[in-house]
């Protein structure tokens, strides 16, 4: 058991580093709108979600209405059911606690690691469930520390805490980097995205863009799959193009 | 600052919670049943959703810049080029985040009060 901890916790390294910057960011900003540690620690126990909590500091902010917020949480961890349907096999006949709390902890680094090919070399097969579960608690660990910390901090300190959740916005920026980076499929989607927000942004106002955005961009996109599809060819009036 | 009350901001976050745990653990329950397999639409989905709502998300939270009153979104808009392109240069999270934030930070608070 001792060698599994062990081997989870180092694997998990990467993770200790970036949940701990990425927590504190969280918790200072939890700080500046007038909520305090017990909120930051409690929202990183039970939401356990990066993107989405710092987007709830905006939910705050600005006093967004509850069947956004529930939009907006569907929307953001979307992508995590799409992992859980990859996980499906690797995590069959797991003792049904585990297996909750290994489901509800699916986070984008943690999955990364649970689904990163090579076991390390001195863990077998029979124990890579309990190293899968380590690595989740531990990435949940440093988060909730992390938050903890930071709230912490931004209370004590005093600083002028104004701009501070710009965070948020260079985390988006980061993010969309990557996604943009990632693979050349990714282009697409990204500028579909960005074009359906605008757009409903200038035609709705900011307080309404948000569904409008997704209403459209999801049709777009179940559009673009029928183009693609029924494959149709290059130059056909001019305005259909297969990436 | 904040504009729920205690009550709204603990519905606002058991919404959070609610959801995460349906949209995490929807696969789990649904998909396990034998012969059912994942549609074509979802998978679909999960592979373009997350790129385009990054794009999305990033618009939104910048929906309440003012560019028609001072300081007209400039610095919004220098500190996001800055998160971009040292993001692209350097591909190290902490830093984008955290240089463009500091970034902006000086803006607000000393530069263009």
């Amino acid at each position: 058991m001792n060698k599994v901890f062990k081997e989870a916790f180092k694997t998990s390294i990467p993770i200790l580093l970036g949940y701990l910057s990425i927590g504190f960011a969280f918790g200072i900003m939890i700080e500046s709108i007038g909520l305090n540690a017990i909120w930051a620690g409690l929202m990183s126990l039970t939401i356990y979600g990066g993107t989405l909590q710092y987007l709830a500091v905006d939910f705050f902010k600005s006093g967004l209405g509850f069947i956004n917020v529930a939009i907006m949480s569907f929307l953001v961890n979307f992508r995590h059911l799409v992992y859980g349907l990859s996980l499906l096999q690797k995590y069959k006949g797991i003792n049904p606690l585990k297996k909750f709390y290994m489901i509800f902890a699916l986070t984008d680094e943690t999955y990364a690691l649970v689904t990163s090919p090579n076991l390390p070399e001195n863990i077998k097969e029979e124990e890579a469930e309990n190293y899968y579960f380590f690595i989740s608690i531990l990435d949940q660990l440093y988060w909730i520390i992390g938050s903890i910390i930071g709230a912490t901090f931004g209370a004590l300190m005093n600083i002028n805490t104004k701009g501070v959740s710009f965070a948020m916005i260079a985390l988006f920026c980061v993010l969309c980097t990557e996604q943009w980076e990632n693979r050349k499929e990714n282009k697409i989607p990204v500028i579909l995205g960005g074009v359906c927000a605008i757009c409903s942004l200038l035609l709705f106002g900011a307080n309404n863009m948000i569904i409008p955005s997704i209403v459209a961009l999801i049709i777009i996109l179940l559009l673009k799959k029928k183009l693609d599809d029924e494959k149709i060819p290059l130059n056909q009036e001019g305005s259909v193009t297969n990436e | 600052m904040n504009k729920y009350t205690l009550i709204q901001g603990i519905i606002a976050c058991a919404i959070m919670v609610l959801v995460t745990i349906f949209v995490r653990g929807f696969p789990f329950a649904f998909f396990s049943r034998k012969g059912k397999e994942p549609n074509k639409v979802v998978l679909y989905l999960g592979d373009v959703l997350p790129p385009a709502m990054m794009a999305l998300l990033l618009v939104y939270c910048l929906k309440d810049i003012f560019v028609i009153k001072y300081p007209y979104g400039i610095p919004e808009i220098i500190c996001v080029l800055v998160a971009i392109v040292l993001h692209k240069l350097k591909r190290n999270t902490f830093l984008s985040i955290s240089v463009s934030t500091i970034l902006y930070m000086f803006f607000v608070q000393v530069v263009f009060v």
